[in-house]
């Protein structure tokens, strides 16, 4: 998919622009659009930024991030954006970005408009796409479900959300990308990746399909189907009730960090050359409270759950599991005996309808070689039921619970005794550390303690997030056990069969697409692990990172030959740039597809750094756009790129970009 | 079983006002957030001795109450204890008055026998869960004895 034009409408200093984008396919396939500072290179950037996701481009907009209320600074983004020439009159801001590829073309236009003050009229934005060679509009649906269907598509048929970061890059920022948040946003970029967001949205679906299908099944009025469907509607809505708290937990998580953010770089502004270690120790401090928080959880978890279960003994284990079973099969006698007696019942009608007499002492007889033939009792089913409290899922269920207590290890629980304790000791040492970087001066003072109170509020939220995302798990698999438990009550009714089957199956797949996202990471970290590997040693000059190692929780390692992580060093800025370009290249290795947007990628970067960069990012075959400013890409770095440059555009208000857009054509 | 699994799980259980307070003890001993922890261990312990426990809990003053549903979580974990606690008694119907008696039994002799257990491990972290560890490996060696 190539980026072929921007077509901007009173954005920043553009008062109505086209940028024509050179396609020049796999060979091909750089552009450059260079500009002096002030030429509104980065304004491009929002615009593309901004057209993709709209109201949640803004935590990916570096000149965007310092406010913590999202709502409130997307207005004033979007206001501060409006061009000055078009303030005073109800005027509108509309930013359109056309996209084609061998088979398909798209064009993704959002409109915002704004009062005659100058504000920003939110329930007015607009949305089209128009698609195909003839650009039809695609119907959107109604007004509320909008926005859901444009990150659908956008997601789909572009790039979603959670990759944006690794693909519109401010390279400005690229270095505080490699310090600060970086496990969050690999972690989702990798989920993006190999498609979890997709997943978890058809498996919502799916159970929402689930609970439609079961909803047209007429109910039983018995008090015990009565009973069970109304615990499962209550299970129900508190399953909603806490799906909306996970995701209010990750969208409250979003400011905090934005605002950590902000305070390390006015730290780092008044620290200088101290600025990364002393961002390194609070990033690295996090990193050790999380990991003791999650230890100890699974510590406290191993002592409460498992181990106090395997405390009662194999032999009381294996005599419940043994009497589970048989009571399963004296249920299942029993059902089929009543189902024998009614067919004995339609028997005896049928006889006497035929005209046939049957004597009491013909019917004793007939009755008693039925159940002989039909029903016996087996020997092994016993008559008292012991566990009433367990219905046929609930059987199943505890007998694998039971069966899987098997051994308990006392050197993993020792071991996370110790990982707890030894945790404990790093994070005195990282704070008494800080203390010593801290500073004198008031204003360190200030902003470290208010770094130090954000800290504990986003580690407080995040332990919030982990404890409701396992009671959410907990609830479905009471649900899941529940509907099981119903589905058998209602399934005596013939024809909610149907019904019940593809219910089941969509319950079955939705569970399935769970297991999926829990399975992929782990599964490819190794993989994503290698891609970061090559792509970092072909760009960094320094060969003392032996491997890059990704872990499950999005975290990343430098190793040495020694498996020490040299991210704990002071790495400089340019360092940590190349550090982070590796994680962009991989994760755009792994995507495909979008073109890769920079703005001053190399400003930071020694002579070497800017060759090893542009030669890996240049060939990697899919379209790579720069804005850049001409001191950049000098002589040299464009004797580099050589054939696969498809064109240079130069960006300001010339003339080619003003007024009219038709004959604003970029210059290749 | 005359008592529902919800009547259960929405129930309150109580063991003696002594053994809560070890209980409390052995929460902040092994560092556990909730009241659950200890007992939960002190119920798995008791239920690993054939015998019955017996307690008489009004002749020694009640502990702090705990929900059903804490006391043995939800779903699964709710079921399992449940299906433990009465096939260790061997009934078939049970009132949720004598459930809750033999729960308060279970937890007073088991919070005890915990105790001992740390003693003999000089109240080291480490050796007592090595302990409880070998006690639960020890019962599974005795069952797969008797089974051969």
């Amino acid at each position: 998919m190539e980026l072929r034009s921007i077509i901007l409408r009173n954005w920043k200093g553009y008062r109505r622009a086209r940028v024509n984008i050179p396609s020049g396919g796999a060979v091909r396939n750089v552009v450059v659009l260079e500009g002096y500072n002030g030429a509104g290179k980065t304004s491009l950037l929002e615009a593309v930024q901004l057209c993709l996701y709209g109201r949640s481009s803004l935590p990916i907009i570096a000149r965007a991030r310092d406010s913590t209320r999202r709502e409130a600074s997307y207005d004033e983004f979007l206001e501060r954006g409006l061009n000055v020439e078009s303030r005073g009159r109800p005027e509108r801001i509309s930013i359109a970005l056309e996209f084609s590829s061998q088979d398909r073309a798209f064009t993704l236009e959002r409109i915002w408009h704004f009062s005659g003050s100058g504000r920003h009229r939110p329930q007015d934005e607009e949305v089209r796409i128009s698609v195909g060679p003839d650009n039809e509009l695609l119907e959107l649906p109604e007004a509320a479900e909008t926005p859901a269907f444009v990150r659908d598509f956008v997601a789909r048929e572009l790039l979603p959300r959670n990759l944006a970061p690794f693909f519109l890059l401010d390279g400005e920022h690229l270095d505080q990308m490699a310090v600060q948040d970086l496990e969050v946003q690999v972690k989702a970029a990798v989920e993006a990746v190999l498609g979890a967001p997709t997943l978890k949205a058809m498996a919502a679906d799916l159970r929402d399909y689930a609970r439609e299908r079961r909803k047209q099944i007429p109910r039983g009025s018995d008090r015990a189907t009565l009973a069970l469907a109304e615990e499962l509607a209550s299970l129900e809505e508190s399953e909603r009730q806490m799906v909306a708290e996970v995701d209010a937990l990750v969208e409250a998580l979003q400011p905090l960090r934005s605002e950590r953010d902000g305070i390390v770089r006015r730290i780092g502004s008044l620290h200088g050359d101290s600025y990364a270690s002393f961002k390194a120790l609070f990033e690295d401090r996090e990193s050790v409270v999380r990991a003791r928080e999650s230890t100890q959880d699974e510590l406290r978890r191993l002592l409460s759950g498992e181990l106090a279960l395997a405390l009662s003994g194999s032999a009381l284990r294996k005599r419940a599991i043994e009497r589970i079973a048989a009571e399963e099969r004296a249920e299942r006698w029993e059902s089929a005996s009543a189902a024998s007696r009614s067919k004995f019942g339609e028997f005896l009608e049928a006889v006497r309808h035929s005209g046939g007499q049957l004597e009491e002492e013909l019917i004793a007889s007939l009755r008693e070689a039925w159940d002989k033939i039909w029903s016996e009792r087996p020997e092994d089913c016993i008559a008292e039921v012991r566990f009433s409290h367990l219905g046929e899922t609930d059987r199943r269920s505890v007998t694998q619970h039971l069966e899987r207590l098997v051994s308990v290890r006392s050197d993993s629980i020792a071991e996370l005794a110790r990982e707890v304790a030894g945790a404990d000791l790093r994070i005195e040492a990282i704070e008494r550390e800080i203390g010593r970087q801290r500073g004198l001066d008031a204003e360190s003072q200030a902003l470290a303690n208010t770094l130090n109170e954000v800290q504990e509020k986003i580690a407080s939220a995040e332990a919030d997030h982990r404890s409701r995302v396992a009671e959410l798990e907990g609830l479905r698999a009471r649900l899941s056990a529940k509907r099981a438990e119903t589905d058998l009550l209602l399934t005596a009714a013939a024809d909610a069969a149907p019904v019940l089957a593809r219910a089941r199956r969509a319950d079955l797949y939705a569970d399935l697409a769970d297991r999926l996202i829990d399975t992929a990471l782990p599964a490819n970290l190794e993989g994503l692990s290698a891609v970061v590997t090559g792509a970092y040693c072909a760009m960094a000059h320094k060969s003392v990172v032996e491997r890059v190692r990704i872990r499950l929780d999005g975290g990343v390692e430098l190793l040495d030959a020694d498996g020490a992580d040299i991210r704990q060093r002071d790495a400089s800025a340019g360092e940590h740039q190349i550090f982070a370009l590796s994680i962009v290249s991989a994760l755009a290795d792994l995507a495909g597809g979008f073109p890769i947007i920079m703005d001053t990628p190399l400003a930071r970067l020694d002579p070497l750094h800017r060759r090893n960069v542009l030669e890996h990012f240049a060939g990697r075959g899919s379209q790579l756009i720069l804005l850049t400013h001409p001191a950049e890409l000098g002589p040299v770095e464009l004797g580099i790129l050589g054939d696969r440059l498809a064109g240079t555009i130069r960006v300001g208000l010339q003339p080619e970009m003003t007024p009219p857009p038709s004959a604003a054509e970029g210059v290749a | 079983m005359s008592a529902t699994i919800l009547d259960l799980a929405r129930g309150d259980f109580r063991t003696s006002r002594a053994a809560d307070e070890l209980n409390s003890r052995f929460q902040s001993l092994l560092g556990l957030p909730h009241r659950y922890g200890p007992a939960r261990l002190a119920l798995g312990r008791s239920l690993g001795l054939a015998s019955a426990p017996v307690l008489e809990l009004n002749t020694l003053g009640l502990g702090r109450q705990i929900k059903g549903e804490q006391l043995f979580g939800q779903g699964v974990e709710l079921a399992t204890w449940l299906t433990l606690l009465l096939e260790h008694a061997g009934v078939a119907d049970v009132s949720r008055k004598d459930f809750q008696n033999l729960v308060g039994a279970h937890w007073h002799r088991g919070i005890y026998l915990l105790w001992d257990d740390w003693k003999s491990s000089g109240g080291e972290f480490d050796a007592f869960v090595a302990r409880l560890v070998q006690q639960a490996n020890r019962q599974r060696a005795k069952a797969a004895q008797a089974a051969s």
